[in-house]
């Protein structure tokens, strides 16, 4: 299954980023989601548009200080995965069972291989 | 509040003081500027038996230079050579940590081999030449939060310093614009400050303070500074700033807004209480988190 690699697409962010660079990436490059890594690009977690909706309806602070807080804060600490090795159409069923359009690729130890999104599952199955 | 790191201050020759977590509340006190030499000692004694006799740990504090003065006809301070002078021998003679801060970047080196705690002016905590300067003078950086800042944007300046090397930071408010020529003192800081990690300072004497009230110097309520302390205090900061003075009506600088020395001894009784009922009360029930 051919997901999208990490230099394809700028989805990343380390563990130490505030709300507000997620935000930013997210908006610049059009992303439901962006993925939480260590300094040694283990997945810590994920941060997606779901996410932000709850945070805005839950939270009370003003929004210039929400941007300030630590990402980590609000990531899904233990995000739904697929291992490298499994298919498009594993990995379809897993978006379809979670109601989810991305989701992180991983190694076995946790390392962040990139991001397989629902458009390209899709144009994989249906490659012949 | 979040448990905040340990940070040191001082060494070679005075004893070091120790503020964050569940250490004693720090006093860091003295007059605003530089006066001469023979006041400053007496400052710093006096306030030095005051804080040992309560049992507080004690860093003197006074400018060498007054950059901020709303009249070009105040007084600037003694200059660079001669208040850093006074400082190493207030160091030697009392033997207690000094602070000082600095305007200008190319003086922080110098400050940085006299001083025990570097402190960035509250005008300048965003700006990112004082920063990398007080950061690498490897010494404890006292970070004041601009009246013009909110408490939480301050972790881009912590960021700042912790970017140039520097992981000893205290985050001090010292009141925040309100309107024209006031200031309002938002209790939520010290909480949001301290989520850096970092211990949190009130500047009890800074934040009565009515910015260029009076024209061209700034007035000052000093009768709510014993009211502000005891509110800071309670929310869990880690140390107590305020400018002190013998003669306030005769200090060379913030004469409405320094406090007599006479009435220090009751105000750091009162918050040293206060302070130790927090620690008791931490200890025995525990932080709480509200959500």
């Amino acid at each position: 299954m051919r997901f999208l690699q990490l230099s394809e697409t700028p989805h990343v962010l380390l563990e130490t980023a505030l709300v507000g660079d997620a935000l930013r990436e997210m908006n610049r490059h059009g992303l439901g989601i962006c993925c939480v890594v260590s300094n040694d690009m283990k997945l810590v977690g994920c941060f997606t548009d779901g996410d932000l909706r709850r945070l805005i309806s839950n939270q009370q602070k003003p929004l210039a200080a929400l941007i300030m807080d630590d990402l980590c804060d609000y990531s899904t600490t233990d995000p739904l995965c697929a291992g490298e090795e499994e298919s498009g159409e594993q990995i379809l069923a897993l978006m379809a069972e979670h109601r989810v359009s991305d989701i992180p690729v991983v190694a076995n130890d946790k390392t962040l291989l990139g991001l397989a999104n629902i458009h390209n599952v899709i144009q994989d199955i249906r490659r012949p | 509040m979040k448990q905040s790191r340990l940070v040191e201050i001082g060494c070679d020759g005075v004893s070091p003081v120790r503020m964050g977590g569940n250490e004693g509340l720090v006093f860091i006190g003295g007059p605003c500027a530089i006066e001469s030499l023979d006041h400053s000692v007496y400052m710093a004694e006096e306030i030095g038996t005051i804080c040992r006799d309560i049992g507080i740990g004690f860093i003197f504090k006074s400018c060498f230079d007054k950059d901020c003065r709303s009249s070009p006809d105040s007084f600037h301070g003694l200059g660079l050579e001669k208040g850093l002078d006074i400082l190493k021998k207030i160091r030697s003679h009392v033997k207690v940590p000094v602070v000082s801060d600095f305007s200008d970047p190319s003086w922080a080196k110098e400050v940085g081999t006299v001083c025990d705690l570097i402190q960035v002016p509250a005008y300048l905590c965003r700006q990112t030449s004082v920063l990398r300067a007080a950061a690498k003078t490897k010494k404890p950086v006292h970070l004041k939060k601009g009246q013009f800042m909110s408490p939480w944007n301050m972790k881009n300046s912590v960021r700042k310093l912790e970017g140039f090397g520097c992981d000893s930071i205290v985050l001090t408010d010292r009141g925040t614009f309100f309107g024209y020529n006031s200031l309002v003192n938002d209790m939520t800081s010290f909480p949001i400050m301290a989520s850096t990690g970092y211990p949190v300072c009130f500047d009890a004497t800074h934040s009565i303070q009515q910015p260029t009230s009076m024209g061209n110097i700034s007035g000052g309520q000093r009768e709510f500074i014993p009211y502000l302390v005891r509110a800071a205090t309670a929310c869990g900061i880690n140390a107590l700033f305020m400018e002190v003075h013998d003669d306030p009506p005769n200090a060379l600088s913030d004469s409405n807004t320094v406090l007599d020395l006479k009435y220090l001894r009751h105000i750091l009784e009162e918050a040293n209480t206060i302070h130790n009922t927090y620690l008791r009360m931490k200890q025995e029930h525990g932080l709480i988190h509200v959500k």
